[in-house]
């Protein structure tokens, strides 16, 4: 089922990061990000890929893991990839739905058109990164970023 | 101490309870004094103990001032009434044993406990309530003085009779002070965190404490260094003289009025029951909403305009009646009754409201110094300006043109202090700055040893980063190893090594440079195209010139940083900053560019905003949030465009001319047009916030995005209120308060007070509702002025989501607010009954997308 923009903005908002984005502004971003559905079990990111992208999970989980090894499990309002988003690098973990998953696709230069306008953002990026950042240390024991 | 942290709005009645046992103190310590001191010695020694008191203030009060910066408010206030009830006891004792002396010391210690006890419950006040609070409340708490001084006297008159012997009266004090004592204590223990010294000493304004030493000893002198504390001192002194001067009067045309004794005590009788039944009436119903309505304005002035103008009054009946006319009496009597409610509703409310923008380290130590030694002060001077008044021929109408005289500058001195409020306001909220202006930042043998290290990294950008670093550093030993790089085979090492070389004044260096920087321009390498970039700005102009093609560089890197190598006076960069300014990957290095070219790009400013099209393009925003550089030029073209269609436009505008200095009278003119445009904008979308939450209850999921989309919109005129009132006043004067607007607490109360000082009234009315955090929809409404409130708007949901799909009138402006209400209508089935026409015209992809579906 494809969302409309103001479905997508309500989306967004649900995201820590862009919760503070007034709708007018997230929707030049809502309209242009993709949607993209992932099959429960199918590959959402391969650690190790070199993309340029974050997803915003809107409906269903996914699973945060390296090989076997489970860090953590994410729902909707969550994001995943924001680093590659901001500097690509090759992802440090893979994500997989663990349920039928609709998924915002936001690819960098969108991100960075938000952030030319919003410098503001940067200082929600900067909190939710260093949010993320705690939490996986927590449930994973070290402090590697997916 | 220890004890649970409550919420302080409870605090209200233990302080009256205690202002009830103080004033009941007062009354008896008062009967019993003067009772025991005019049967020993009579009144002809009275003048005599005001000039004691005098003194006897100074020392007690500059004891307690000084304690103040060692002790907790509540240890000294234990200590002080603790010790006084003490003493009132020993007196009784020694009373009873015959010694009448003892009336001496207790009838100067009466105005000086009096005024102590003052200050122990407006410190309390202080610390318990913001400055709203005490405007609201405290007029009720010291309502309780009043009521406790009625209550004493009538136990007092009753207890002679019971008793028989005056001097037993001191027991009773003793016992009143003992138990306002202990209720001090008990509001103590409750909220001991707020009332026990538990956070870091703070010191008077504008000296830094962000170190750990101890504040500096207290020091009167020091204190009246500041200019608020002198004048706080000034206005309480004339405000004790006017109101011992006015207190005389009555007394004096009494006594002149009833010959007999009888008629003298039932007049007083009357007197004292109209002046407390007065009092109480202006303490609870009046004197706190007045304060609310009309603040410290009213406050401070009300009762030396009031005394004032009742002196003349009296000075004209002298002259029309005589001296010993009951006009007179009457009118010297509301003079005094009126002095009496306005100086416990209204000037010791607003006083205490003043000390409040006082760090609170100093803030105990200045009022039982300016109250403690001023208010006995005074009433020294008053015994000596009545002793040689008295003493002259015509001594009443001579005294009441010195009350004239006295209340008219102790007005004058009210409305110094009002004006200097506002700027001790703005003062108390200013923050320090976090980060020393200029760091400098001299390189160590650590930090050389670093860049070295770097240098000689096989990693390319690990080298490139060590010669940054050595660049930035300015050791006279790293320009000879600079000096080697310059000759390195890489290109872009020796272009950085050589603008090194070139910041540290090496002029062959720079010839090198402008040769190198040419040749890399021209290279198929980014890597030496972008250090070629960014060695242009150590070069002059014409050399820049001559590699401005990097600007238009195809590679993003070089021309970000060839951008970052414009200088001002570069009009070559103008086209291609304004062109980078489009691609957000180089905004920012643009937006840089932009600020330095200043005037260069004015007039691609005025053609942007004089652009008609819609939506606005982006580059618009971003222009006038670069254009940084203030000038004539660009303030002329951004002030006729303050009140911007685009109201996101119109704000990035305004807030490009914020400066520290107020903004010349065109510019407020077309500020001021655009606040109340803002404002009706405000009260249209709290009408439809209201609408969209009072649907009978029917509260739906799918309104959601409109609600949003409005609490945005309603953002959005709140920053537009803010920036141009930041544009109108100056920064320097609203920064800190818009800053701490938002803090809550006492600080958010303060900056809440200050804006109410600087803006004007019909300015507060309009922006006070708007900018106050943490109110509710309603409560906005309802606080918007008339005016500004939406009456002839739609009546219900549906009409609301017809005005905003349809902007019948332009006055939403907004697409997705269109956008929002087409959503929510649809979502609701109601669609049927909006216009969509209107809608489709804006040919807007969002709007499209859900007509599209709802077909």
């Amino acid at each position: 089922m494809t969302m409309t923009t103001v479905e997508r903005v309500v989306a967004l908002h649900r995201i820590g990061l862009f919760a503070d984005v007034p709708g007018r502004t997230l929707a030049a971003l809502a309209i242009r990000a993709s949607e993209v559905e992932f099959p429960a079990g199918e590959l959402v990111i391969a650690e190790g890929a070199v993309e340029e992208h974050l997803f915003a999970v809107v409906r269903g989980r996914v699973r945060v893991h390296r090989g076997d090894r489970e860090i953590t499990v994410l729902g909707p309002g969550s994001t995943v990839g924001e680093l590659a988003a901001l500097v690509p690098e090759p992802r440090a973990a893979s994500v997989t739905a663990l349920e039928p998953t609709t998924v915002l696709r936001i690819d960098r230069p969108l991100l960075v058109e938000l952030l030319a306008d919003r410098p503001a953002l940067a200082t929600g990026i900067i909190a939710a990164l260093v949010a993320m950042l705690r939490d996986r240390s927590r449930s994973e024991g070290d402090t590697t970023p997916a | 101490m220890t004890g649970p942290h409550r919420s302080p709005h409870g605090a209200v009645p233990w302080l009256m309870a205690q202002a009830v046992l103080f004033g009941a103190m007062a009354a008896l310590l008062g009967i019993v004094a003067n009772a025991i001191f005019l049967d020993a010695y009579g009144s002809a020694w009275l003048p005599a103990t005001y000039i004691a008191i005098g003194a006897a203030g100074i020392v007690v009060s500059g004891a307690v001032a000084r304690s103040a910066q060692r002790f907790d408010l509540l240890g000294i206030a234990l200590v002080v009434l603790g010790g006084a009830a003490a003493g009132i006891g020993a007196a009784w004792l020694a009373a009873r044993a015959g010694a009448a002396w003892v009336s001496v010391p207790l009838l100067i210690l009466f105005p000086i406990l009096i005024q102590l006890g003052f200050v122990f419950i407006g410190g309390q006040a202080g610390r318990l309530l913001d400055i709203a609070g005490i405007k609201a409340s405290f007029p009720r708490i010291m309502a309780g003085f009043p009521i406790g001084a009625v209550l004493g006297g009538l136990l007092g008159a009753q207890l002679v009779t019971w008793l028989g012997r005056t001097e037993d009266l001191l027991l009773a004090t003793a016992l009143s002070q003992a138990a306002f004592a202990a209720l001090v204590w008990a509001t103590g223990r409750r909220y001991a965190h707020q009332l026990g010294w538990t956070r870091p000493p703070s010191v008077p304004p504008g000296v830094d404490d962000t170190d750990d030493e101890p504040a500096p000893r207290f020091s009167l002198r020091r204190a009246l260094a500041n200019r608020f504390v002198k004048l706080i001192l000034g206005y309480q002194v004339l405000s004790a003289v006017g109101s011992q001067l006015a207190d005389f009067l009555v007394f004096d045309r009494a006594t002149a009025q009833y010959a007999e004794p009888a008629d003298l005590a039932r007049f007083l009788a009357v007197y004292t029951a109209v002046m407390n039944a007065v009092s109480i009436a202006f303490l609870f119903a009046l004197a706190g909403p007045l304060l609310r309505r009309f603040g410290l304005k009213l406050g401070i002035a009300a009762n030396p305009l009031v005394l004032t103008v009742l002196a003349v009054a009296m000075l004209a009946v002298d002259a029309l009646t005589g001296g010993t006319s009951f006009a007179l009496l009457a009118i010297v009597s509301a003079a005094r009754i009126a002095d009496i409610g306005l100086t416990d509703g209204t000037t010791r409310t607003s006083i205490n409201a003043t000390y409040q923008v006082l760090p609170e380290r100093a803030r105990l130590s200045v009022q039982a110094a300016v109250e403690g030694m001023g208010v006995p002060v005074a009433i020294g001077i008053s015994g000596v300006l009545i002793l040689v008044l008295n003493a002259l021929p015509f001594a009443l109408t001579a005294t009441i043109v010195v009350t004239i005289i006295v209340c008219a500058v102790w007005t004058w001195a009210g409305i110094l202090l009002y004006r200097e409020y506002g700027p001790a306001l703005v003062h108390a909220l200013q923050r320090r700055s976090l980060l020393v202006a200029t760091a400098d930042l001299d390189a160590t043998p650590e930090d050389e040893a670093v860049a070295r290290r770097l240098l000689a990294s096989p990693d390319a950008r690990a080298m490139r980063l060590g010669l940054d670093l050595l660049a930035a550093m300015s050791s006279p030993a790293l320009a000879v190893e600079l000096g080697g790089l310059a000759s390195d085979p890489r290109p872009d090492v020796r272009i950085s090594a050589l603008a090194g070389l070139v910041a540290s004044g090496d002029e062959p260096a720079r010839r090198r440079l402008a040769d190198e920087a040419r040749a890399g321009a021209n290279s198929t390498e980014p890597a030496i195209r972008v250090a070629a970039a960014r060695a242009l700005g150590a070069l002059e102009p014409s050399e820049r010139a001559a590699a401005a093609a990097l600007l238009e560089d195809g590679d993003v890197t070089v021309r970000c940083a060839a951008l970052d190598s414009v200088r001002a006076g570069d009009l070559l960069a103008t086209l291609p900053a304004l062109a980078a300014l489009g691609d957000a990957r180089s905004a920012d290095a643009a937006a840089g560019a932009v600020g330095r070219l200043g005037d260069a790009v004015v007039p691609a400013l005025a053609e942007l905003l004089d652009g008609r099209g819609s939506p606005v393009p982006l580059v618009a925003i971003r222009l006038v949030r670069a254009a940084t550089t203030r000038s004539a030029a660009r303030d002329e073209v951004l002030r006729r465009h303050v009140g911007h269609r685009d109201r996101e436009l119109g704000l990035v505008v305004m807030e490009r001319l914020v400066a520290p200095e107020p903004a010349p009278d065109e510019t407020v003119m077309a500020l001021d047009d655009v606040l109340i445009e803002d404002v009706r904008h405000a009260g249209r979308i709290l009408a439809a916030m209201a609408a969209m939450t009072t649907v009978g209850g029917d509260l739906r999921e799918t309104d959601g995005p409109l609600r949003r989309a409005l609490a945005d919109e309603l953002d959005l005129a709140c920053r537009r209120v803010r920036a141009g009132r930041l544009v109108h006043h100056g920064s320097a004067r609203l920064g800190p308060v818009m800053v701490e607007l938002g803090e809550g607490g006492s600080i958010g109360a303060l900056a809440l007070e200050a804006l109410d000082v600087l803006l004007s009234r019909t300015e507060s009315r309009q922006v006070i509702p708007l900018l106050r955090p943490a109110l509710t929809v309603s409560e906005r409404v309802h606080q918007l002025p008339t005016e500004a409130r939406t009456r002839d708007g739609p009546k219900d949901l549906l009409g609301w989501l017809q005005d905003l799909a349809e902007d019948p009138h332009s006055h939403w402006r907004s697409v997705w607010l269109r956008a929002c209400a087409i959503h929510a209508a649809k979502a609701r089935g109601v669609l049927d009954g909006v216009d969509v026409e209107a809608a489709r015209a804006v040919g807007d992809p969002i709007i499209d997308e859900i007509l599209g579906a709802a077909l």
